[in-house]
């Protein structure tokens, strides 16, 4: 993080005044303001400072029994007597908590350290998370620990900014006429906000609600098709057919970490007992841009975004919905037929079709596919929402709401906006600006972001692990959420500023508490049903059943409105949520910096095009253009993505901010200027080459490939990424997988059990046909073992300190004969790699350190300082490293990180474009961002290599409980299976990861190595015996819809054993 | 014989019946040996081209100092390696500077072992030009660590954690290689010259040189008893020394022929690594010769048939390295692997094929022109085909680096490199170092090994007292003190 250095000078000194709030005794006050080492003296003094020091204890005890919520006091010179219960130093806690992103609660499992939130996981109780999460989820831990967040109200008299108190706001705030007040609110469906909504608008305020990145249009269809906009809840896991209507199922929708677990659960091949009689589902997807969920797909067809609902309208019409007609467009139709009958076919067998339409979609198209839906019982549930504000004022779009609250807040005398931005991300044609500019405007936010520039007062938000508060998640179940921390830099929850705007000035936790007493808790609030709530993270039986509508009267015409849904053009434009989400995430190091999945460009959001419409317009990756959709123009830098829709575009919203942050400033072009009205397709775009080529920060394939280096990629990516479809693999489950015979004429280490010091033999297996390429493993890592981020010029130059990446190959249709790619290749010259831009696959495949046993990287360490474990683990002791990179150039995979700089403490981003400043001598950790660092992994210095180490620090703390047990027989304690949860695997929303002893044979990784189409990276070419192995990767295509993309490949020249199902037989035989 | 030298003796005829002479011309008696070289040392000042070249040096080793300033306050990032090229430059350089140091040693030594009487007219030369090579190469490997403040971690000191550097590394082994290098080197060199300086000491004019000089000559006093542990001194270092000469480069080459990158992982390596140190060590002393001889007349020791002869073993060893290229490509085809394979067509053809060809180029094509007489004995030609050869065996080592790590195993990390200011800089300025250290040796310490000189003239044959046939005519003059 830069360093807040003249600029809002953070002190450690503030940062634990803020204690003051935490007792409240008078003389604590008195004693903590003052400083360290003065207190020393207190403690040799008379009497009356031994009373003092006793006081310090009781508070301390007492926070301790606050627990949660609470920071811990600095205190170096008091050492416990004994233990304040629920403390035990250098022990990390876990809370449960919970928090909600455009309206949709998700559960959290927050670890504290000390009193710090170092790190959240999806909560396992949780109906959504179910223990998984998103990028988004993983990095908002690092959002409390922002330097650039706001730190106490602030006014604003026309240009002029001043700086203003808590208790100025109060008083500002009391004058406020309720009746005169609109709020417009970010989507909330917590039950607490509802409750004093609801009071607010009996008080006469109005209430809107807006979320630029909104999945409303899907309650819009419900709401056309069944008469109440009602939230669609498909199940993939219950479906063996899926359809994915322009919808990124795995990323950013709000299900979309429910849709990955489901949707791997019926890929699972690894868990039938017999291959034969395994199952797995089909993924069909059209879409106009290139998804994560695109590159899973089975079958896929890129197509403009308008061409989208005559899709759906031929779908419907071929699966005899009454009403439905209409012709796909001609690209479309072999796919529409296949589609079709492949759905009749499953039907007959009793297995289910779901159709899912994404966000962007306008809303009659989600009318449409609910009538698909319909017809072909399809395994969705509806859920109702009655916590929606628009349920009591008569139900609109998100974007109708916001231009309702424009006509409202003209005649308004105060304009509350909560939590969202829609300075920066109202459609164009609502002058928003303008509104609040009028009136006085409140913004309560995180960040003094747009909107906040242009409002008269800006008073902070507490981030959720701040703060006490309440949330629904998609099916109504309702979580608590508690504080891990107290507001660091004095925000308020929501929550609590509606209460003060309602004259009550009630603490967060007392108006939760209420809140559950009158409604999820009703009639059964005790002291215990409230803990058991806090402890669970969902309160229980608070749950709706899901609800089974009827079509409504305006059903029949849901069809009818489908053509002309989307607007055509000749060059069509549809936004995304990256990795920043709609913006919220900008100033987020860790998700700026996440290489998206698919482009692998961090630090920009590229403006996607397709090779044919790139060779059109005469434009090659990294020329700079000029976007101009209606009145708006913005400049991107173009990325060529093959796969992508022709005479489409696509690029992400939420970057080019201005005054946001240090993160934020300045990176990409702000999409959201170019929507002329609420949908994210827009119809027409004129581009204009500026001819400038900047830097584009892309890890992968970035530059140009001659021949040559195309020539190897094509021979040797299909042994990396082993690949089969579902009926090759019914056939012979090994696939591609080879194995070699290697004989040893030393001997080899065994790594069994029962020798000292081996307790396990770790291992890991990862499932390539269940990766969706979320990359949620990448933030995870990334949080838990702090690995800092390098800044946008330190990535161009390729020394991103990732430790976990995920590599992305494309597969294209390739000649039988020759193996050359199939296609006319000349379009593809535009991104250099030279593939065929119309049939196109993706794999993912994450790869980290694959803790060899025999490992490279070991022999060549002049100093010894990377080594091998007693129970298999590649070792890096960074204390002994002196920085030779020996061990990096020899690591076949390459995934040693090296600290060129002092990237932990350098301010690396705060010059975003030139070379990383030098700081002569090592600065200090910024003071903020050492407390976001988990103190149980070692905060790397420059010129020391890293990398992965299987998340040793869990390893370790599991065996100290371990031996610490079995204290009586610890020569044989043993990790039971799950013991150790490595961070990736325990962010993984497929369940991809699994981690765990190979000496167990009954571990959940021995049974997945064992399985045939296992295999390990460059194993047969190097023996380099890797301990992290894959899954191949299967698909299942049904029939040759895309010509040649399903050919089996052929492994290279004679040097390998192809893998039999039964390889064990085979080393046998050549034994003996 | 040069048209750019006139007053040039040519003794570059081969009649096996006659030996042509070592030193020509004036210089070719034991007193004409010491007035010239001295005359060197002993003049008020040295020639202005001394002056304006010592000025060139020294600002380049200014900028060395300067960037290796700012590399170690700042970290190694300033440099412009990436992953995968861990490694650039500073190796490149290391390897470069390590290889230039061979020939230095092989002339004195293993010229020495083989009675080859040409050597003495270059040897101190050609050994100092090593030492300062070494010290060069030294710099690298000790400045490209991360941690520079822990490079002592290398050695093998005993230490409060009873920790070992690990004996399995390469890099370990090339801190004992080159450090046994430069320590015998250093003395190899600094014995033969202990007779020189006691000359010199003799005949300082000042106290300074006079102190100086005695010191450094550690009571040379010439006497029977000093010559005799004098020459058995040296010929026990020059067969230590020996060994070296093919241990060095062989233990360098190691560093990649252990690793399993494809491009390095090569058994062809230590000879290959070994022939192409002397190949660019012989050119370097030859890029280096032909300006100083020039400069201080020394044209009567390091004659047209030194020049001939150590261009003929540019030409072997050119051809030597040469085959290596080709092996190595045979081989790649041969084992079959892969990635071997990809490697060497990458090499030619991939996206650094350039460097490549300047590799194959430089050190294999061009070098073939010594066939030729003309190209042997013509100081420009040499001094330019030379120059090359030194830019070629640096891109050969730039392409062994830097074009096998950028593409090596799996696609996704293939990444292009580019070298930062601060690296470009630094190689300059190793290059200021050198020169600064050289041209400070020509002024001050005796170029050419006086004593050896004298012991291949003619005269000091004692079979040869009454005069063989003098094929160049000239009647050595006896002075009076050579005359008892």
């Amino acid at each position: 993080m830069p360093s807040m250095k003249g600029k809002n000078p953070l002190k450690g000194k503030k940062y634990w005044r803020s204690l003051n709030e935490v007792a409240d005794a008078p003389e604590f006050k008195e004693f903590v303001a003052r400083e360290f080492p003065s207190q020393a003296s207190e403690f040799i003094g008379g009497g009356e400072s031994r009373r003092n020091f006793l006081k310090i204890m009781g508070a301390s005890a007492a926070l301790a029994g606050l627990a949660s919520c609470r920071r811990w006091p600095e205190e170096k010179l008091t050492p416990y007597a004994h233990r304040p219960a629920n403390r035990m130093d250098g022990v990390p806690v876990h809370y449960a908590t919970a928090f909600e992103r455009g309206g949709m609660g998700q559960g959290v499992i927050a670890v504290s350290f000390d009193g710090r939130p170092i790190k959240v996981d999806g909560s396992p109780t949780h109906p959504l998370n179910m223990g998984a999460s998103d990028i988004y989820l993983q990095g908002d831990v690092l959002n409390v620990y922002d330097p650039d967040r706001s730190r106490g109200p602030v006014t604003r008299d026309g240009g002029k900014r001043s700086e203003s108190t808590w208790e100025d706001f109060e008083a500002a705030a009391k004058k406020i006429d309720k009746t005169r007040l609109v709020v417009l609110s970010e989507a909330s469906r917590s039950p607490s906000v509802a409750r004093l909504r609801g009071q607010l608008v009996a008080a006469g305020a109005k209430w809107f609600e807006f979320e630029a990145w909104s999945a409303d249009n899907q309650r819009a269809g419900a709401l056309a098709y069944f008469g109440r906009p009602l939230r669609a809840v498909p199940r993939l896991d219950a479906a063996t057919i899926i359809v994915s209507i322009d919808a990124d199922l795995f990323h950013g929708e709000p299900l979309s970490i429910k849709f990955n677990r489901d949707f791997a659960a019926g890929r699972k091949l690894r868990d039938s007992a017999k291959f034969a009689e395994a199952q797995m589902n089909r993924l069909y997807v059209v879409e106009s841009g290139f998804s994560i969920t695109g590159s899973m797909a089975d079958h896929r067809r890129a197509v403009k975004p308008s061409a989208i609902p005559g899709f759906v309208a031929a779908l419907a019409a071929k699966v005899g919905v009454a009403g439905a007609t209409g012709a796909a467009a001609k690209e479309l139709a072999e796919f529409v037929d296949a589609l079709a009958s492949d759905i009749d076919s499953a039907s007959k067998t009793g297995q289910k079709t779901v159709l899912v339409a994404g966000s962007r979609q306008p809303a009659e198209v989600h009318a449409a596919v609910a009538a698909i839906n319909a017809k072909l019982a399809a395994p969705v549930e509806y859920y109702a929402d009655p916590e929606d504000p628009r349920a009591e004022t008569g139900w609109s779009t998100h974007a109708d709401q916001l231009s309702a609250f424009a006509q409202a807040a003209a005649g308004a005398g105060t304009v509350l906006v909560i939590g969202c931005n829609p300075a920066l991300t109202a459609p164009a044609n609502i002058k928003i600006a303008d509104v609040l500019k009028k009136v006085t405007s409140i913004h309560i936010g995180t960040h003094e972001d747009e909107t906040a520039q242009i409002s008269a007062w800006h008073v902070p938000q507490a981030h959720f692990l701040e703060a006490w508060g309440d949330v629904r998640t998609f099916n109504g179940a309702v979580s608590v959420a508690q504080p891990l921390i107290e507001p660091l830099f004095g925000g308020r929850s929501t929550i609590e500023i509606l209460s003060l705007l309602l004259g009550d000035k009630k603490q967060g936790e007392d108006i939760v508490r209420e809140t559950a007493g009158a409604d999820y808790l009703k009639g059964r609030l005790t002291d215990w049903n409230w803990k058991k709530a806090l402890f669970d993270g969902v309160v229980e039986n608070s749950a709706r059943k899901s609800e089974s509508p009827v079509p409504g009267a305006a059903a029949a015409a849901v069809f009818g409105k489908l053509s002309g849904a989307v607007k055509s053009g000749e060059i069509e434009l549809a936004l995304f949520a990256g990795a920043l989400f709609d913006g919220r995430y900008a100033n987020n190091g860790w998700l700026m910096e996440m290489p998206d999945p698919m482009t692998r460009v961090s630090w920009e959001n590229p403006l996607i095009v397709s090779p044919k419409t790139a060779a059109r317009l005469g434009l090659v990756s990294d020329d700079v253009v000029e976007i101009h959709a209606g009145s708006s123009s913005i400049r991107a830098a173009t990325y060529v993505l093959p796969g992508h829709a022709d005479d489409a575009l696509s690029i992400a919203v939420g970057y080019g901010r201005k005054g946001l942050g240090s993160v934020a400033d300045g990176i990409g072009g702000d999409a959201w200027a170019l929507r002329g009205d609420g949908t994210m397709l827009i119809s027409d775009v004129k581009l204009v080459n500026t001819g400038e080529r900047p830097i584009v920060a892309c890890v992968q394939d970035h530059h140009t490939i001659d021949a040559v280096g195309k020539n190897r990629m094509y021979t040797e990516v299909p042994e990396l990424v082993v690949e089969g479809t579902f009926a090759q693999y019914k056939k012979k489950p090994a696939l591609g997988t080879r194995k070699i015979v290697a004989l040893s004429i030393f001997d080899e280490h065994s790594y069994e059990p029962g020798q000292p010091w081996v307790m396990a033999k770790w291992g890991m297996a990862i499932d390539l046909t269940t990766c969706t390429g979320c990359s949620a493993c990448v933030v995870a890592c990334q949080a838990e073992n702090n690995v800092p981020i390098v800044g946008k010029q330190m990535v161009y130059r390729g020394r991103e300190m990732h430790w976990l990446r995920i590599d992305r190959y494309f597969k294209f249709a390739r000649d039988e004969k020759t193996g050359a790619p199939a296609g006319d290749l000349s379009q593809g010259s535009a991104l250099g790699s030279g593939v065929d831009p119309t049939d196109v696959q993706v794999v993912h495949q994450p790869i980290l350190c694959m803790h060899c046993e025999n490992a490279p990287c070991e022999e060549v360490c002049p100093v010894a300082a990377t080594t091998h474990s007693h129970e298999g683990l590649n070792m890096m002791t960074y204390n002994r490293c002196i920085g030779t990179r020996y061990c990096s150039n020899n690591c076949p995979y390459k995934v040693r990180r090296f600290n060129f700089f002092d990237f932990n403490a350098g301010h690396t981003y705060g010059e975003k474009e030139n070379l990383y400043t030098p700081n002569l001598l090592r600065d200090d950790l910024d003071e903020l961002l050492k407390m976001q660092k988990n103190p149980q992994v070692t905060v790397r210095s420059r010129g020391v290599m890293e990398k992965c180490t299987y998340c040793v620090q869990r390893i370790e703390n599991a065996r100290i409980q371990i031996l610490a047990k079995n204290r009586q027989d610890a020569g044989n304690a043993k990790f039971p299976d799950g013991a150790v949860v490595t961070a990736c695997q325990q962010a993984c929303p497929t369940d991809a990861i699994v981690f765990g002893d190979l000496n167990d044979s009954k571990s959940r990784v021995s049974q997945l190595q064992a399985l045939a189409q296992v295999y390990g990276l460059l194993d047969t070419e190097l023996n380099t015996k890797p301990r992290t192995q894959y899954l191949a990767k299967v698909r299942n295509n049904a029939g040759d819809l895309d010509r040649g993309l399903y050919n089996e490949h052929t492994a290279s020249e004679g040097w390998f054993f192809e893998n039999t199902e039964e390889p064990s037989e085979k080393t046998e035989k050549a034994k003996g | 014989m040069s048209p750019y030298m006139p007053g040039e003796i040519d003794n570059t005829w081969n009649d096996p019946r006659q030996r042509a002479p070592l030193v020509v011309g004036e210089s070719a008696s034991f007193h004409g040996v010491t007035e010239k070289i001295c005359a060197v040392a002993e003049a008020p000042r040295p020639p202005k081209a001394w002056y304006i070249g010592f000025a060139v040096a020294f600002t380049f080793l200014n900028i060395l100092g300067v960037m290796i300033f700012y590399l170690l306050f700042t970290g190694v990032g300033v440099w412009g390696m990436n992953r995968p090229n861990m490694w650039a430059f500073d190796i490149t350089n290391f390897v470069f500077w390590v290889g230039i140091g061979h020939a230095g040693t092989l002339i004195s030594a293993i010229l020495f072992l083989f009675r080859q009487k040409w050597r003495t007219g270059i040897n101190r030369f050609a050994e100092a030009m090593t030492i300062f090579a070494v010290v060069c190469a030294g710099t690298f490997p000790g400045i490209h660590v991360g941690r520079v403040w822990f490079a002592y971690w290398l050695f093998p000191i005993p230490n409060q954690m009873s920790m070992w550097p690990n004996f399995f590394s390469p890099l370990l082994w090339d801190v004992f290689a080159v450090s046994t290098y430069a320590t015998v080197s250093i003395l190899f060199w600094y014995m033969g010259m202990v007779p020189d300086l006691a000359t010199f000491r003799d005949r300082a004019t000042t106290k300074i040189r006079y102190f100086a000089y005695g010191l450094f000559s550690l009571g040379w006093r010439g006497s029977n008893r000093h010559w005799h542990v004098y020459e058995r001194a040296y010929l026990i270092l020059a067969a230590l020394a020996t060994p070296l000469v093919l241990s060095v480069h062989s233990v360098v080459s190691f560093d990649f022929a252990v690793s399993q990158v494809p491009g390095w992982h090569t058994t062809i390596f230590p000879p290959y690594f070994v022939a192409g140190a002397i190949f660019s060590g012989f050119a370097m002393v030859i890029t280096l010769a032909i300006p100083a001889r020039q400069l201080f007349g020394l044209q009567d020791f390091i004659t047209m048939r030194h020049l001939d002869n150590m261009a003929k073993i540019i030409l072997v060893t050119s051809m030597l390295v040469g085959y290596a290229y080709l092996m190595e490509f045979f081989i790649a085809y041969y084992s079959g692997s892969p990635f071997d394979r990809f490697h060497f067509l990458n090499r030619e053809f991939g996206n650094m094929f350039w460097a490549g060809w300047i590799m194959f180029g430089c050190n294999a094509i061009i070098p073939q022109v010594f066939w030729f007489k003309w190209f042997r004995q013509n100081p420009w030609a040499l001094m330019i085909i030379c120059a090359l050869v030194n830019v070629g065996m640096w891109f050969e080592r730039f392409v062994i680096i830097v074009t096998s790590l950028s593409r090596d195993f799996l696609p996704s990390s293939w990444h292009w490199y580019t070298p930062s200011y601060v690296e470009v800089l630094t190689l300059m300025g190793s290059f200021g170092l050198f020169s600064t250290l050289f041209l400070l040796f020509c002024r001050y310490l005796p170029m050419v090994a006086m004593a050896e000189v004298k012991s291949v003239l003619p005269q000091a044959n004692p079979h040869n007292v009454t005069g063989e046939p003098n094929p160049t005519g000239y009647q050595p003059v006896l002075t009076s003190d050579e005359k008892h």
